[in-house]
């Protein structure tokens, strides 16, 4: 390690901090940033560092390499005094020191700007009031710890936290223990302060919340940044499925944009019979976004089908994390999206053909369901019905050669299942001939 | 303009906190006064308080009234350094048990949680079995205080040797060495033949003033004003530290350094005490325990006061420990937890529920 530290323009860097206790590894090569005026999440499981980066961050934690820069001043190398007016902290849970006011709570913020046996001056009564008034917490001031709801309180320690004057708040899940309506009165709150200019760092349990306030994410597992950026970026169901270890759904409310995350069932990656098998659904107009969910739901790794902006069975696929091939609404299936849908129905195993209806945009979907190797049909009815292309989807259709159809949604992902579960003793049986004959 | 916002600002509490040191200092070192008047004019001789006082001012060149030469004797050289010892004690106590309430966290602690003032007492005891405690005069006092001051630095090792060092740790260690020491006491007061050695023992750890000199106040008096003067210039480090080690840290308090010279401190003082008073009971519990229920838990007031408060509760139990079966005296430490526990019991009713706060 050399003394020679890059100068940086960032209000805070983390360079590659590996902190690490009885040979344990709880943070690996950990590297990112936050710029003033930035409210940066971290998100991740149980377990998955974000708590031992923020105390690392804000120089509780030594780490073992690497280097944490607040304006380009190695943390661990300030002196007490020295980093508690520059950074400050909030934690999950407002420490039991009862007896003391909120003011008495908030002026102890001011410890590093006083000195030893110097009683309170003008300067820090008005700047723990400004922080009171910022937190929200005003009116609080002469009331004791023990007689606030916890919402009140984290307030209270907000507003200690500011009387520190920091240029940068920690934040190690200050919410987990309000309700709904707090939680948002609280980064309301801490939302002001970064506007304003303050940079903030915040482990966030809930996904939702980091992603309707955070600036930026990073997502942790195992001491581990896997995904970094914009909200939208980080929270693919993807990233959350690798990092938590759970299917959810993440869809983006079409009036606000706010993020919402909801896990389909826990722990259930890998645990159905058709765990793993790769089902593709073509489907559109609505006809396969609850189809899709149920299989997603079952284990199974589901790809889509070509689908237009705006479809309702896109945006399913997209909060489900399912691969689909997207086009342009009102227009026809080019042939860069044709190849995609033939690669995707060449890698499943079962493709699954739901009740939609054909028109001239969309019938070359048909035409590649010709190579699909297993065809199973979610519908029951005719497709004369919903063949308006003067005939040619009913003559591709006619092509297929359906193993099954189950028009009932339950009893087909059953039946999925079984042909899942078929499919692969088949090939064990032709494998072992096949190792047999040789 | 800015000026008068400020000034407006004034936070009522924040600025009661002067307010509140005065007028609790104001109370208890009227009261501390009083008593110490009380028991120097007090005893087997009756000395009227007129000549008492007379007696005090007398080297300031005052002559308010006239005593003689007996009257004098008594209240310098018997009275005088007995009460004296009496309020160091009590301030040691009271600073000491104020502090370790905020260093653990724990309204339980008290200035032995650590085992000091146990390793005092049984190094004490072994001196008094062995009769190396008449060996030389203040023999038995400097054995109490080798034995507290050797226990403090083991329950420290034990501590850090366990790999971990907390406070959770140290209070283990604590009560496992003061389980030993006091098994140490019981095997040699069990094994002790003699009558009079024994009655000296069971006397020594009744804890008690009678014929202290001007001699044990030399002994203790400035390693007790210079630890509790460290307590008390560290007390704002003490309300932070009660916000959790992380917090303190984090707000800018050097707790790798702070923690261990207060632990120090108190402990060193704790030693003190018990090496010139023997064991006294509850003063370090309930003292800081009663001016908290009054003046709220800010150590910057809490610790001063509660210096005071020990002070004037342990000249309080001597005066009544020397008189109240005079001529004969009962022991001081009985008293402490004679009248302490009472009081205390029906403070904790009166006012359960900012108690379960503390």
């Amino acid at each position: 390690m050399t003394d020679i530290v890059e100068r940086t323009e960032r209000r805070l860097e983390a360079r590659d901090v590996i902190y690490e206790v009885d040979a344990a590894r709880l943070l690996d090569q950990v590297d990112f940033n936050a710029d003033k005026g930035e409210l940066v999440g971290l998100v991740g499981p149980n377990g998955a560092g974000k708590t031992t980066l923020l105390r690392t961050i804000g120089g509780l934690l030594k780490a073992r390499e690497g280097a944490v820069l607040l304006d380009g001043d190695e943390v661990s190398r300030m002196d007490t005094s020295q980093r508690a007016k520059s950074i400050a902290q909030v934690a999950q849970l407002a420490p039991l020191a009862q007896g003391f006011t909120a003011l008495e709570v908030v002026m102890m913020g001011r410890y590093p700007h006083m000195g030893r046996l110097q009683s309170e001056r003008a300067v820090d009564r008005y700047a723990v009031r400004r922080a009171l008034d910022t937190a929200g917490a005003g009116a609080l001031a002469d009331r004791t710890l023990e007689t606030l709801s916890g919402g009140e309180r984290q307030g209270v320690f907000v507003a200690r936290a500011l009387a520190q004057e920091p240029r940068l708040l920690l934040l190690d899940e200050p919410t987990s223990n309000l309700d709904i309506n707090h939680q948002a009165r609280f980064f309301q709150i801490i939302r002001g302060l970064v506007d304003d200019g303050m940079t903030a760092v915040a482990a966030i349990h809930d996904l939702s919340l980091a992603a309707r306030f955070c600036d930026r994410l990073v997502l942790l597992n195992k001491g581990v940044v896997v995904a970094e950026g914009l909200p939208r970026d980080v929270l693919t169901p993807k990233n959350i499925g690798a990092a938590f270890g759970v299917r959810v759904i993440v869809s983006s409310d079409p009036a606000s944009g706010v993020l919402g995350i909801s896990v389909m069932e826990a722990g259930s990656v890998g645990n159905s019979a058709g765990a793993g098998t790769r089902v593709h659904v073509v489907c559109g107009g609505g006809t396969g976004a609850r189809l899709m969910y149920r299989l997603c739901e079952a284990g199974f790794v589901v790809t889509a089908g070509p689908l237009a902006n705006g479809d309702t069975d896109r945006s399913a696929a997209e909060s489900l994390g399912v691969e689909f091939v997207p086009v342009q609404a009102f227009g026809d299936i080019d042939s860069v999206a044709h190849n995609k849908h033939l690669r995707l129905i060449r890698e499943s195993e079962i493709a699954v053909l739901s009740d939609v209806a054909f028109g001239s945009g969309n019938v070359r979907s048909l035409e590649a369901l010709v190579e699909a190797s297993l065809i199973v049909l979610a519908t029951m009815e005719p497709i004369a019905g919903r063949d308006f292309t003067d005939g040619d989807a009913t003559t591709l259709f006619d092509q297929l050669s359906p193993v099954a159809a189950w028009s009932d949604l339950e009893a087909l992902v059953t039946g999925l299942s079984g042909l899942a579960q078929n499919n692969k003793g088949t090939q064990e049986i032709a494998n072992s001939s096949r190792e047999n004959q040789q | 303009m800015a000026l008068g916002i400020v000034t407006r600002l004034r936070p009522p509490r924040e600025a009661a906190l002067g307010t509140r040191l005065i007028a609790g200092g104001g109370v208890l070192t009227t009261l501390l006064i009083a008593i110490i008047l009380l028991s120097l004019s007090t005893g087997p001789l009756d000395i009227p308080v007129s000549h008492v006082v007379s007696i005090i001012v007398e080297p300031t060149g005052l002559h308010l009234a006239d005593y003689n030469h007996t009257e004098e004797m008594v209240v310098e050289r018997i009275r005088m350094p007995r009460i004296v010892v009496g309020a160091l004690v009590g301030m040691a106590l009271g600073v000491a048990g104020a502090a370790m309430q905020a260093l653990f966290r724990n309204p339980l602690a008290d200035p032995g949680t650590i085992g000091v003032a146990s390793g005092g007492a049984a190094a004490a005891v072994i001196a008094i079995a062995t009769g190396a405690s008449s060996l030389f005069f203040l023999a038995l006092p400097l054995f109490a205080l080798g034995g507290a001051i050797g226990t403090a630095f083991l329950v420290y090792a034990i501590a850090i040797a366990s790999g971990r060092f907390s406070v959770a740790t140290l209070i283990l260690a604590g009560v496992a060495v003061s389980a030993f020491m006091g098994a140490l006491i019981t095997l040699v007061i069990i094994a002790q033949p003699e009558q009079g050695t024994l009655r000296g023992i069971l006397f020594w750890l009744a804890g008690g003033l009678d014929s202290r000199s001007w001699d044990h106040v030399w002994l203790s008096g400035p390693l007790i004003l210079v630890g509790g003067g460290v307590i008390v210039a560290f007390a704002r480090d003490l309300n932070l530290l009660m916000m959790g080690e992380d917090d303190a840290r984090s707000m800018g308090v050097n707790v790798r350094v702070v923690r261990p010279m207060l632990l120090t401190a108190a402990s060193l003082i704790t030693g003190v005490a018990v090496a010139v008073s023997g064991m006294i009971a509850f003063v370090g519990l309930i003292v800081p325990h009663m001016l908290r229920l009054v003046f709220g838990p800010d150590n910057r007031v809490l610790i001063p006061l509660s210096a005071l408060g020990g002070a004037v509760f342990v000249v309080l139990a001597d005066e009544i420990a020397r008189t109240v079966i005079s001529p004969a005296e009962l022991r001081v430490g009985i008293i402490t937890s004679f009248i302490g526990a009472p009081f205390f019991l029906f403070l904790l009713l009166r006012h359960s529920r900012r108690v379960s706060s503390l």
